[in-house]
């Protein structure tokens, strides 16, 4: 007889492994697509381009690649002064709105779903909170992907924060810096032309304005001259440095020529309570030169670099100041007079030439300024040029410490 | 630069060493403003002082705008040659070494 019953049985068992090796495919399978797509969207989260989106944008897109990577259907970030929250969107409306409502509750009861709550690591009372449909608990793994997300959202919102910072910083060290270029432009871009004088003048602002200015004025024929240096640097220099330029042109139009520290007292009465609330002070050399008399007339107000020689001279005089700067109320302004006939030099700098230092850190210093003074063939324009040249050479590519700023006059012979 | 502070009864000495320009302004002014805003009696002594800016001269004469509106006092009592060509040049150096008369009367 032959048995039948066991080949069917054989057989069927047969199938039912067959069947259970073909489900545990479809779930490795399964599994192995999951694992994909979570390496996917983790790349994708180490992607998220910082540097180009707001920071409530990060976090917004740092959510969404968390739906991704913990098969969530909402996630919340909450933290002092911020609260985003995103939801799949591939459910319809009514379930959209069940779930804003379950991760807004901070509760998932009126969901048939899951919660899960992680700290952000270095975030005081921040929180990543995800909710999932359904019945199947968030696992060990699932947390452990959570909290990767969350140390990821702290870190991507510190550098996106770190990032609107420097943009802000740089936007407004380049408003300064346009800022202080406009102010520039209230200086002279050429020296003027005055029978009986020959005029050399020269302004370079260091990459951060230092405050230097410089005025012209012809009234009368007497040519008028200020050369000056706001103290400190950057914007607030600048804009002292045009509000006395204003101020000397005013004054020029306003003051006796036989007396330049008329002047310099007109400016320090327009300017004294401007300077004291800014907590600055300006150094002014204010002077006229009357070709016809042959006569210069200086009042200086805290100045350096500033010197003389007369003709048929060969050493130079500095001229010392008789007040403080402008700003400093301490001491009377004074004019000192002086010869100026055909040959004589004076030259007014700023303390960007002297100051100017070498790789070495020597600075140019105030002596090699007053070499340039005691030849007696050159001229204001060779004299200035040379100085220049050599500041430069001195600094042998170093940057400008400071604006350097230089006028040479010289008496010429004066023909009308 | 070097900044050291002595308390000597109702008086401050602050000791100045090193460059003092633009760069160290904000270090000086930390350290000064608690003790002007007391209306101390402020020396400040320069005479280790290698460099001196106008942005530093400035701040010096900030102090001793603060001191005097706290009805305290700042003075810079010593200077090194090269801060004295510098005081000497801007014609500082009264303004900013003399002592008010009546303090402490």
């Amino acid at each position: 007889m032959i048995a039948v019953a066991p080949v069917a049985s054989s057989e069927a068992v047969l199938r039912g492994e067959l069947d259970r090796l073909r489900d545990e495919r479809d779930s490795a399978i399964a599994a192995l697509v999951d694992t994909q797509d979570r390496l996917a969207a983790v790349g994708a989260l180490m992607q998220i381009p910082v540097a180009t989106l707001e920071e409530n944008e990060v976090i917004e897109r740092t959510l969404a690649e968390a739906l991704e990577l913990t098969g969530s259907d909402a996630t919340r970030f909450s933290a002092e002064n911020s609260d985003i929250v995103v939801i799949a969107q591939h459910y319809s409306p009514v379930i959209v709105q069940e779930l804003r409502f379950a991760i807004d509750k901070k509760s998932a009861d009126q969901l048939t779903g899951t919660r899960a709550v992680v700290p952000v690591p270095g975030l005081q009372s921040g929180l990543l909170i995800a909710i999932r449909r359904g019945k199947k608990p968030y696992s060990t793994g699932d947390l452990q992907m959570l909290e990767t997300v969350a140390a990821a959202v702290g870190k991507l919102r510190e550098l996106a924060h770190r990032h609107y910072d420097e943009v802000q910083r740089a936007t407004i060290e380049r408003e300064h810096r346009l800022a202080s270029e406009l102010a520039q432009a209230v200086l002279p871009t050429s020296a003027p032309s005055i029978a009986g004088l020959d005029v050399y003048s020269q302004c370079v602002q260091a990459a951060v304005t230092g405050g230097d200015l410089l005025v012209f004025s012809v009234v009368g024929g007497v040519l008028w001259f200020a050369v000056g240096d706001v103290a400190g640097k950057g914007l607030p220099a600048a804009t002292v440095m045009t509000r006395t330029v204003s101020a000397l042109r005013v004054a020029f139009l306003t003051s006796n020529s036989t007396n330049p520290a008329g002047a310099v007292e007109a400016v320090a009465r327009e300017l004294n309570a401007y300077l004291d609330s800014a907590e600055l002070f300006v150094t002014l050399a204010v002077g006229t030169v009357n070709p016809q008399e042959k006569t210069l007339r200086i009042c200086n107000a805290g100045h350096s670099p500033l010197m003389y020689r007369g003709a048929n001279s060969f050493s130079c005089r500095i001229i010392d100041p008789t007040c403080p700067p402008v700003g400093v109320p301490f001491g009377t302004p004074t004019t000192v007079e002086l010869d100026f006939e055909s040959g004589s030099v004076l030259l007014v700098g700023t303390d960007g030439l002297a100051e100017q230092d070498d790789p070495q850190g020597n600075l140019f210093g105030y002596e090699r300024i007053s070499g340039f003074m005691s030849e007696q063939d050159s001229g204001a324009q060779k004299i200035g040029r040379n100085l220049m040249a050599a500041v430069d050479e001195h600094a042998a590519g170093m940057p400008a410490a400071d604006d350097r700023t230089l006028v040479v006059l010289q008496a010429v012979e004066f023909q009308q | 630069m070097k900044i050291e502070v002595t308390h000597n009864d109702k008086k401050v000495l602050i000791g100045l060493e090193g460059r003092f320009d633009a760069h160290e302004v904000q270090d000086f002014r930390s350290t000064l403003d608690p003790l002007l805003e007391s209306g101390s009696w402020i020396s400040a002594d320069l005479s280790e002082v290698v460099f001196i800016d106008s942005s530093a001269l400035a701040e010096l004469v900030r102090a001793r705008k603060r001191a005097r509106a706290a009805e305290g006092e700042f003075i810079v009592s010593a200077l090194s040659d090269s801060a004295r060509v510098i005081f000497e040049l801007t014609g500082l150096t009264a303004a900013l070494t003399t002592a008010r008369t009546d303090f402490g009367q």
